[in-house]
């Protein structure tokens, strides 16, 4: 059965009972009610472990966590070449061109490892 | 079109329960004293490699029991039975998609500020009191639903955020109209779209990344289009685009900006690569093509299609053949009312009109429900299909496109009568 609008306030409780993940808002209210709101984000599986870790480590976790190449299904080497080349050309991520080969080997050996 | 509406129930008062207060207080217990050695609990989504962690409420800020896609920059899931619970999303359940790898952690409202410019005769800034005491409110029931929203369960499977179903929420959204916002600016006869930046911009390494969609100005100037302030009665999480978020009802989410800061009329398509590269579809009446096919014009996708789900059974369940089951579940009809949800008991071969519960408006989630019998024993498939307003309906086939968006096939569950 749906209930409308039950629970708003799972929200505020994380909000403020839990300051370990949620530095919340010094009460400053300002504008309208709106406070000042500043949070921590959590790190879980953000690095990688085991196959090819040394170099996604280097190439890949500085924007992203490394849960979610795990999380992809089987893609073949000129898919995980577009989307390497992309993470370069449109986000900037720091690798030489020269590099992109060797990550993209690690990408499909990490995923024909977890087979 | 009014600017008051809405049709959408008043949300009601929020009292602390003590269930979530003692959810609240097992999280702050579980983050404290979790060992490393606990094995987290999971989801398994229906497809391969689908298995997900499941956070634990707080793990997240102001963010419930989430199915984690992403930790940075956060992708978080609906896990979707919460959709059978609620009609109305809980905000601290409400999905997370966030693109740059240096998401905002603060929002100082003593400093944030609205731009209303480009081409315009009168360029403007406004503080959130500003927006919030200088123009009429509007309120109105509307779905955000991720353009991957079901990505996982694409053939042939395409990279991306391989969401289950639960890329979505609905939710009472209360703000201004956008139109208000551009007539006090005065459009310039040429203005053919508008382009919304926020907080979320300065990558890592490109200094000029930044996330910026558009949308044609008739859409955002349509008097439905609004700068939301609140979700649901509340303010919204940080996550979900605290403290402004542009809501497109009908269209997909990547047009919801969050943390909007800035609304530039343009006279041109907006360039930037959130929408000439990316969040493409093919510009065909389905939006689908083959897997391969070369030489396809490609568009920004835009409007939502209609969906429907069940919700209280699952594959493998068990119905009664000695007394009738009442079929419960919810759709949506994307740019246009939902019209009509058929449900069938024979895979498809047969259809018959389900019962839709009350209207909420054009944009939000409506549930039905369908008395069954089930005289047979045996196995039966149960589908459910939605049709709207514009005459679109749920195909049979799931389209496929290389971004993998716009999944919305009939959805089914499989019985055992007897």
């Amino acid at each position: 059965m749906i209930r409308p609008l039950p629970l708003l306030l799972g929200a505020a409780i994380g909000l403020v009972a839990c300051a370990a993940a949620a530095r919340a808002a010094a009460p400053a209210d300002t504008a309208a009610g709106f406070a000042t709101r500043t949070v921590d984000l959590p790190s879980p599986g953000a690095m990688f472990s085991g196959s090819g870790a040394e170099t996604l480590n280097r190439d890949c976790t500085m924007c992203h966590s490394a849960g979610f190449i795990d999380r992809q299904p089987p893609l073949p080497a000129a898919t995980w070449r577009a989307e390497v080349t992309k993470m370069k050309a449109i986000f900037g991520a720091p690798y030489a061109e020269a590099d992109i080969p060797a990550i993209v080997d690690a990408l499909v050996a990490r995923q024909q490892a977890a087979k | 079109m009014s600017e008051t509406n809405t049709g959408a129930p008043a949300p009601r008062p929020i009292h602390p329960s003590r269930r979530a207060a003692l959810a609240g207080g097992a999280a702050i217990a579980g983050l404290a004293a979790l060992p490393r050695t606990t094995r987290a609990a999971t989801v398994t989504l229906p497809f391969d490699n689908g298995e997900r962690p499941l956070v634990p409420a707080g793990t997240f800020p102001q963010k419930g029991e989430m199915i984690l896609q992403r930790t940075r920059p956060p992708l978080l899931e609906t896990p979707f039975a919460v959709f059978g619970d609620h009609l109305y999303t809980p905000n601290d359940l409400a999905f997370v998609r966030w693109h740059l790898g240096d998401v905002p952690t603060s929002v100082d409202p003593a400093t944030y500020r609205l731009r209303i410019g480009g081409a315009v005769k009168r360029p403007y800034e406004l503080t959130l009191e500003e927006l919030v005491r200088g123009f009429p409110h509007r309120r109105l029931a509307a779905v955000n639903q991720c353009a991957g929203n079901s990505r996982g369960l694409i053939e042939p499977r395409v990279p991306g955020a391989q969401w289950g179903n639960g890329a979505m929420f609905n939710a009472i959204w209360t703000g201004v109209p956008l139109r208000a916002l551009l007539a006090r600016a005065g459009l310039s006869p040429k203005a053919t779209h508008v382009a919304f930046r926020s907080l979320e911009s300065g990558g890592i390494f490109p200094p000029d990344a930044q996330f910026e969609k558009a949308l044609p100005l008739r859409r955002a100037n349509d008097g439905v289009t609004m700068v939301a302030f609140r979700m649901n009665g509340a303010y919204l999480p940080l996550l979900n685009g605290y403290p402004l978020r542009l809501v497109v009802p009908g269209w997909f989410s990547t047009y919801w900006m969050k943390m909007l800061t800035e609304i530039e009329v343009l006279e041109h398509p907006s360039t930037d690569f959130w929408m000439a590269k990316a969040y493409r579809i093919p510009d065909r009446q389905d939006g689908g093509m083959r897997p391969g096919e070369t030489g396809v014009k490609m568009v920004p996708i835009g409007p939502m299609r209609p969906r429907s789900f069940f919700t209280g059974i699952a594959n493998g369940a068990r119905v009664p053949t000695t007394a009738a089951l009442t079929l419960r579940g919810f759709g949506f009809g994307g740019d246009a009312a939902l019209r009509a949800i058929d449900i069938s008991t024979d895979a498809g071969a047969s259809w018959r009109p389900a019962t839709l519960g009350p209207d909420h408006g054009p944009y939000g989630f409506r549930e039905w429900h369908a008395v069954t019998r089930f005289p047979k024993a045996g196995d039966y498939r149960l589908m459910v299909r939605a049709r709207n307003a514009a005459g679109r309906m749920q195909p049979m086939r799931a389209v496929w496109n290389p971004g993998g968006y716009l999944y919305n096939p009939v959805e089914h569950v499989d019985v055992v009568a007897g």
